[in-house]
């Protein structure tokens, strides 16, 4: 399998803290990563260095080979698509609405082209394509009510708000961060359909959780996190199995 | 945190606001020369007052340019009493404060008489000085009718009429209209404010008040005040303000109102060309103003031609241009019937003892005069004339109902 | 009598008002702070028509067209040429932006009693027709003109930012701008976009109240707060608000003169103001204000 995303020594200090120390990473594509580890271990850390939301202090990282840096548009144009474990909504807008700016958003629209859709096209009605596309996949994903305002929505709702979005977005890589938090067994579903879809494009995923029993029977891969380090890489079975995994989560001694 | 942004702002905006600034210019060239004789031997020096930076700058460059070329006019002549005349240039900035350091220059550097073109309360705040170094003083453009009282009010002089006799104009005028009945409407400028006062205690001895509307001079609307005077059904309706838009909105919405109620206008509107258009078209049709200019006078278009000629063609005809100019001639003449400058009180008899000097504004018949307790010069009530506006929004010519006599 | 001619004032002054409120709710929306340059905007606009149709004879359409793109690259520059490089010195902070756009009103007010003198100017008249009579008050072009301009104004603009890809992102960058960033939003070119709307709305407001009494170099400053007010007033829960808050404006300006005195409206307005500001304020219709 091809490689998509490769980051090397990966660092990040808060102050003194050390969130992130030295992360090697790759993720071919088609496959799904699982990032586990308890709180605190710099899971979100780590997803905010490669998608720019965070400067990492040491490291790189490349996308389909070119260099991955700039801020998150720029990121985010180049093919990542994250979900965050606060989601970042325009509340006082509809879920509707948030699906189409945050997909057709990110677009390269002029600031002449946007004056004059003032000037003249507020007269036209609508000039936003994909409508039609951001409901059938909101339908996939198990995502209703679209006219409501996203303030009235669950925090579950929240999230599956910004799967789709992200999903919208046709991200070479999609980042999920602690999705199933909150989530009720029709939201745990539309992730998993979620992440099946990305697959099925050919492209890879990231997804981070603390339940590793969970995790493990969705994806491909885990790294193991503890204190900024990963501890493990590997088979989510062996994973389980590990004695790295007993370590980090019932703190066995280390013999 | 958030509403001390909007207040410090807010701040900044209102300390802005007061640092707004403005600056005309008034150069004068000189007349043709004639072909009397160069005048020779120690200058007449003649102080002058001018502001060029505060709140008089909107009118004493006019009358300082014409100084400026009365002098020049009478050097091209001679001079006086065969000396060249000259002048020194100060500036109090319309400020009291600077009044008295300013004099004391002025008479340092040798002033025998002086032109305090700028607002009467310097020329109050001088008095004092003016008294104990005996040089007399002209106030050209000044109404204030108190300005030349005791004490130190000797050497003091000024020429037009007082703010004093404007309601004995209008009192006059709304008699002959067969007014009885009249509404008030005035801006809050502290200029109008303190004219508004004594021109109602007059107004309150011939017609009643029925109105009293007193604006913010800055209103973008004016058609509560005009319901309200609509509402008290006046005979007539006069207006006064410092002019510009507050007026045109004033005569816009009175017009609206009522069409045919009779409207007087006090202030500066009636000069100021720029603003009639401000005001809706037709709405200024019979509107009657008074003005000291009165281009019906020989006397004012002559030396309107004269100034033309020494200023340029983009020189305005102004009360200011004429009254700074009839100052000069005064004095001289006071200078030139003293026979020189080394005696002051020759000069000020020589002032004291001017009669029937034939000044450049009122009307054809008005004289100027001075006596040891008068040293306000106007004769008559004729230095004020009446003018009505045009349905084309601009004036007409004299109103034919009445005129102050001579 | 009854005083149809009065409401006719209110009403007139209301969407004058209203329309600079708009103009104020568009860049708070966009940039989060309160664009006190819209004032000048305004009186740029009418003035810059005016003198382009005095002193240069243009026809008054293009004198107008005229004074408008002067005015929507005013506010172009404003947030390029002022606001962005002060924000990106100072983090992102909005009181260096509120008082950038302060000192920008008032070099906008120097500038324009430079290149266009410091008199008054007539205004341009858009309509002109004779006054209609209705219900026996007057109803004059200039009126028709503002109120026209309010009505596609305020519908216009509550119709674009619901139905046009750029106005969603404008409210969403309204809404969270930290997450309008996050997600790649253009958050730069839909606040300059923001800033043109806003700029071309103030000016055409001005031209058309300009017609009413004039206008001159110094009318920026009084009429930046009352359109700031307006919005204060009405609040920035819904895109009609700024109408609200310029209605009660209006009948302040219109009625304390009437039943009261005309001395009275300047403080009554200041009353209203303080009240605001102390009670409510986030205005009468609220959502979320940011200030
Ligand atoms: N913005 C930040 N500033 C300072 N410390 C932070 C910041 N974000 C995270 N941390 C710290 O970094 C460590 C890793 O946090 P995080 O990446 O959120 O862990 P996880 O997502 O695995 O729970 C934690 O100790 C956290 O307190
Ligand atoms: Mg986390």
């Amino acid at each position: 399998m091809t490689e998509l995303l490769v980051g090397r020594g990966l660092t990040k200090q808060y102050g003194g803290m050390r969130a992130v120390t030295d992360v090697d990473l790759t993720l071919a594509a088609g496959e799904v990563l699982g990032l586990v580890g308890p709180n605190g271990a710099g899971k979100t850390t780590l997803v905010d260095l490669i998608y720019g939301t965070q400067v990492a202090n040491g490291g790189s990282m490349h996308l389909n080979g070119a260099a991955l840096t700039g801020p998150p548009s720029k990121r985010a144009r180049a093919g990542l698509a994250r979900t965050y474990q606060h989601p970042l909504l325009a509340s006082s807008l509809t879920v509707r609405e948030n699906l189409i700016v945050g997909i057709s958003g990110i677009s390269h629209a002029s600031v002449g082209s946007m004056i004059r859709g003032f000037f003249v096209g507020a007269l036209h009605g609508s000039n936003s394509a994909g409508h039609g596309e951001v409901e059938a996949l909101a339908a996939e994903i198990g995502l209703e009510g679209l006219d409501r305002p996203v303030k009235d929505l669950s925090l579950g709702e929240q999230r599956l708000v910004e799967v789709v979005r992200a999903l919208g977005q046709k991200p070479l890589v999609l980042i999920l961060d602690e999705p199933f938090a909150g989530a009720d067994s029709a939201g745990i579903a539309g992730i998993a359909e979620a992440i099946r879809i990305v697959k099925n494009r050919g492209h890879a995923v990231i997804l981070i959780d603390h339940n590793v029993d969970l995790v493990s029977e969705i994806v491909d891969r885990i790294m193991l996190m503890q204190q900024g380090r990963v501890v493990f890489d590997g088979d989510p079975l062996e994973c389980l199995a590990s004695p790295q995994m007993r370590l980090v989560y019932f703190g066995e001694e280390q013999s | 945190m958030k509403k001390p942004a909007i207040f410090a702002a807010t701040a900044v905006a209102l300390a802005l606001a007061l640092s707004g600034c403005a600056d005309d210019g008034g150069g004068g060239r000189v007349l043709p020369t004639s072909t009397a004789a160069a005048p020779t031997g120690a200058p007449i020096l003649i102080g002058m007052d001018l502001d060029k930076t505060g709140p008089g700058s909107s009118y004493n460059p006019l009358a300082g340019a014409a100084v400026v070329a009365g002098v020049d006019e009478v050097n091209a002549n001679g001079g006086i009493l065969g000396r060249p005349v000259k002048l020194i240039e100060e500036s109090t900035e319309s400020d009291p404060a600077k009044g008295p350091a300013v004099y004391q220059s002025l008479i340092e550097q040798g002033a025998v008489g002086i032109l305090g073109l700028s607002t009467a309360s310097v020329v109050a705040q001088v008095k004092p000085i003016i008294e104990q170094a005996k040089v007399v003083t002209i106030a050209p453009v000044a109404v204030l009718p108190t300005l030349t009282d005791q004490p130190d009010g000797d050497y003091v002089y000024t020429l037009v009429n007082p703010v004093t006799d404007y309601g004995s104009v209008f009192c006059g005028a709304f008699e002959k209209a067969g007014i009885k009945k009249i509404a008030y409407l005035q801006d809050d400028s502290p200029a109008i404010k303190s004219l508004a006062g004594p021109l109602k205690d007059a107004f309150g001895k011939c017609v009643t008040i029925v109105d009293d509307e007193v604006a913010p001079v800055a209103s973008t609307d004016l058609v509560a005040q005009a319901t309200r005077i609509k509402d008290s059904n006046p005979d007539a309706i006069f207006v006064q303000s410092v002019g510009g838009q507050f007026e045109a909105l004033a005569h816009s919405a009175l017009y609206q109102a009522m069409p045919d109620v009779p409207r007087f206008s006090q202030g500066s509107f009636g000069s100021q060309s720029d603003a009639w258009a401000l005001a809706t078209p037709g709405s200024l049709n019979n509107l009657v103003f008074m003005q000291q200019l009165d281009l019906t006078n020989p006397r004012t278009v002559d030396l309107q031609s004269k100034l033309t000629a020494a200023l340029g063609s983009d020189f305005n005809m102004s009360y200011f241009a004429a009254q700074g100019y009839d100052g000069l001639m005064i004095l001289l003449d006071a200078i030139k019937t003293a026979g020189g400058t080394d005696d002051p009180a020759a000069i000020k008899a020589a002032m004291d003892a001017t009669t029937g000097y034939q000044p450049h504004v009122g009307q054809e018949g008005f004289r100027m005069s001075f006596t040891p307790t008068k040293h306000v010069g106007a004769d008559s009530l004729c230095g004020l004339a009446l003018f009505t506006f045009g349905a084309d929004n601009t004036p007409a010519g004299k109103w034919s109902t009445f005129q102050p006599a001579c | 009598m009854d005083h149809v001619q009065l409401w006719f004032s209110v009403v007139e002054q209301a969407c004058f008002f209203g329309l600079l409120g708009l103009a104020y709710m568009l860049i708070l929306e966009g940039a989060g702070f309160f664009n006190f340059a819209i004032g000048a905007y305004a009186m740029i606009g009418g003035l810059a028509a005016a003198s382009f149709a005095k002193s240069m004879h243009l026809p008054v359409w293009l004198a107008v067209i005229a004074a408008l793109v002067l005015a929507g690259l005013l506010a172009a520059f404003t947030e390029v040429g002022v606001v962005r490089p002060i924000q990106r010195r100072s983090g992102g902070a909005r009181l260096p932006a509120l008082v950038a756009v302060i000192a920008m009103l008032f070099a906008i007010t120097q500038v324009a009693g430079l290149l266009f003198g410091r008199k008054q100017l007539a205004g341009q008249q858009l309509l002109v027709i004779d006054p209609l009579q209705i219900a026996g008050a007057y109803v004059s072009g200039p009126m028709i003109v503002t109120m026209a301009l309010a009505l596609v104004s305020f519908v216009g603009v509550s119709v674009w930012v619901r139905v046009t890809g750029t106005g969603r992102m404008l409210r969403a960058v309204g809404d969270n701008r930290p997450a309008a960033q996050l997600l790649g939003l253009p958050t730069s070119r839909v606040r300059i976009t923001a800033f043109v709307i806003a700029g071309v709305i103030a000016a055409f407001a001005g031209i058309s109240y300009a017609a009413k009494g004039g206008v001159s170099w110094d009318r920026g400053l009084g009429w930046a707060l009352l359109g700031f007010l307006a919005l204060v007033i009405g609040g920035s829960g819904s895109w009609w608000a700024p109408l609200l808050g310029g209605l009660i404006l209006a009948l302040l300006q219109v009625f304390v003169p009437f039943y009261l005195s005309g001395q009275f409206s300047d403080y009554a307005i200041l009353a209203i103001a303080l009240i605001f500001f102390a009670f409510r304020p986030r205005g009468l219709i609220t959502r979320q204000v940011r200030i």
